[in-house]
């Protein structure tokens, strides 16, 4: 398997060699041997574009030739299966095109294409982070709606273990404020910069929270006032 | 317009039949109406455009292909292959350069209610954070005599999907059935419809044909019995239309 470590450090937060990883790989494995697809792979949202516009291969499992050729390509989110998973939040099912309605009922094989796709998304709440795929080349294959329900749910799986690393890399850079600016990307660095500061604040401020909830409100209100 | 005549429909012997024309908004991906088995089936094409967190409809032309995905071009051809009466209405909500999908949907929904077409297909579902403005219009579209059907969330979340769950839309969840025209009702559960999801033939860009699976691709099979339907009965309220549709539906 392609470890691109960088990829997942730097826009999930998934240290190279860290349990997270390995349970990662593992769960894409498991969930592409269980539906039958020859191979299985993680692509990363690109947190450095703003806004976010393409998916980055960062991990493949299965297939030998596509372990080393993957890894690190580009996906733009309006394109493709992937594409569509990662705009609708939702999982989808591909299928190969076909010239006529028979071709296409007894799905023949079609040269450069695989024969069936699953691309789910991996979200932490309505926040997309990934999309994990299956692909199959076995000529007549399709996935079910059973496949895809599996599949979508070894992304929630995922999209959980990802939101547990950085909920623990917040609790870290409470403990050692320095840590904050170590790992992931830009703005994964800042935010917990700020979460870091909010927490300490409120830890300070014991006797003044409700003065501090007014003044993040306030912030807040003014903040996403702006953006708007 | 007479209920127990409804209620004797054969829905397969309707499609034969010459009915009034019925408007069909598909929520969609777009739709490439340059397909054959679409052509001269779509009657108007819009795409939801973003600017500065503003989103508002703009008119497109025809026949062109408008999608990029090929997926709400296999859902237009399900409504169309049901009832030949139905007269598809593009709107595209899901574009190359926009992530929030559920803002997109909220402008689509209000158009639609907007030019009042009659039947809505919404083969997706936003985040709960829509829930206030999407309940706000699927209870203004029932009031206003539209229906909307919407698919339930393939994903495994808390919530079956929303608008889907909503109980001013008719919901709809997937199944392999071995007829287009076949649908069950299931009482007493947020989507009540179950229809034909699983390896449907469906169109594909280009002039090319794709086998396609999923809550997409059942719920235009309920949306196109709607428009046979309301094209035989144009009176039927949503109320109504519910009503026929589970004594109509299979066990």
């Amino acid at each position: 398997m392609t470890d691109s470590s960088t990829l997942l450090d730097r826009h999930l937060g998934i240290a190279a060699k860290s349990p997270e990883q390995a349970v990662l790989q593992l769960l894409i494995e498991l969930a592409a041997q269980v539906v039958g697809a020859e191979e299985g792979s993680l692509l990363v949202l690109d947190r450095s574009q703003e806004p976010p516009r393409e998916l980055v291969f960062a991990m493949t499992v299965g297939s030998g030739e596509s372990e080393g050729t993957l890894a690190g390509q580009r996906v733009p989110v309006g394109e493709g299966l992937t594409g569509l998973a990662a705009l609708t939040h939702e999982v989808q099912i591909g299928a190969p095109t076909y010239e006529g309605v028979r071709q296409a009922e007894r799905g023949e094989a079609v040269p450069g294409q695989p024969s069936a796709v699953i691309a789910a998304p991996m979200l932490i709440e309505d926040t997309l982070v990934g999309v994990i795929t299956a692909v199959s080349f076995e000529p007549g294959k399709r996935f079910t709606r059973d496949d895809a329900n599996l599949y979508a749910r070894a992304a929630s799986v995922a999209g959980v273990l990802v939101d547990q690393r950085r909920q623990l890399d917040a609790i870290d850079t409470l403990r050692d404020p320095e840590s904050a600016t170590k790992g992931g990307s830009e703005p994964e660095r800042l935010e917990r910069e700020i979460t870091g500061a909010v927490s300490r604040l409120v830890r300070a401020s014991p006797g003044r929270l409700t003065e501090v909830k007014r003044l993040l409100a306030a912030l807040e209100a003014l903040t996403l006032g702006r953006s708007r | 317009m007479n209920l127990t005549e409804v209620l004797a429909t054969d829905l397969a012997t309707l499609s034969e039949r010459d009915l009034a024309p019925v408007d069909v908004a598909v929520l969609d991906t777009g739709i490439d109406a340059t397909h054959p088995d679409l052509k001269d089936r779509i009657g108007e094409a819009f795409e939801i455009v973003g600017e500065d967190g503003r989103y508002h409809a703009s008119a497109r032309s025809l026949p062109e292909n408008h999608d990029p995905f090929g997926h709400g071009t296999g859902v237009a051809s399900v409504i169309t292959a049901i009832a030949p009466n139905a007269r598809i209405v593009d709107v595209q909500i899901v574009g190359a350069d926009d992530l929030e999908t559920g803002e997109a949907l909220v402008a689509g929904l209000r158009l639609a209610l907007l030019r009042r077409f009659r039947v809505v297909n919404l083969s997706l579902a936003c985040h709960g954070r829509f829930l206030k403005p999407l309940t706000e219009l699927c209870e203004r579209a029932y009031w206003q005599d539209q229906i909307i059907v919407a698919a339930r969330r393939n994903m495994p979340l808390l919530e079956h999907g929303i608008p889907a769950q909503l109980s001013s839309c008719i919901g709809v969840d997937s199944d392999r059935l071995p007829s287009p025209f076949e649908f069950r009702f299931r009482a007493k559960h947020p989507i009540e419809c179950i229809a034909r999801g699983e390896e449907v033939t469906v169109a594909a860009p280009e002039g090319k044909y794709s086998v396609q699976t999923g809550t997409s691709f059942a719920a235009p099979a309920v949306t196109g019995i709607c428009a046979l339907l309301l094209g035989a009965y144009p009176d039927l309220s949503p109320y109504e239309l519910k009503s026929a549709l589970k004594a109509l539906a299979g066990v």
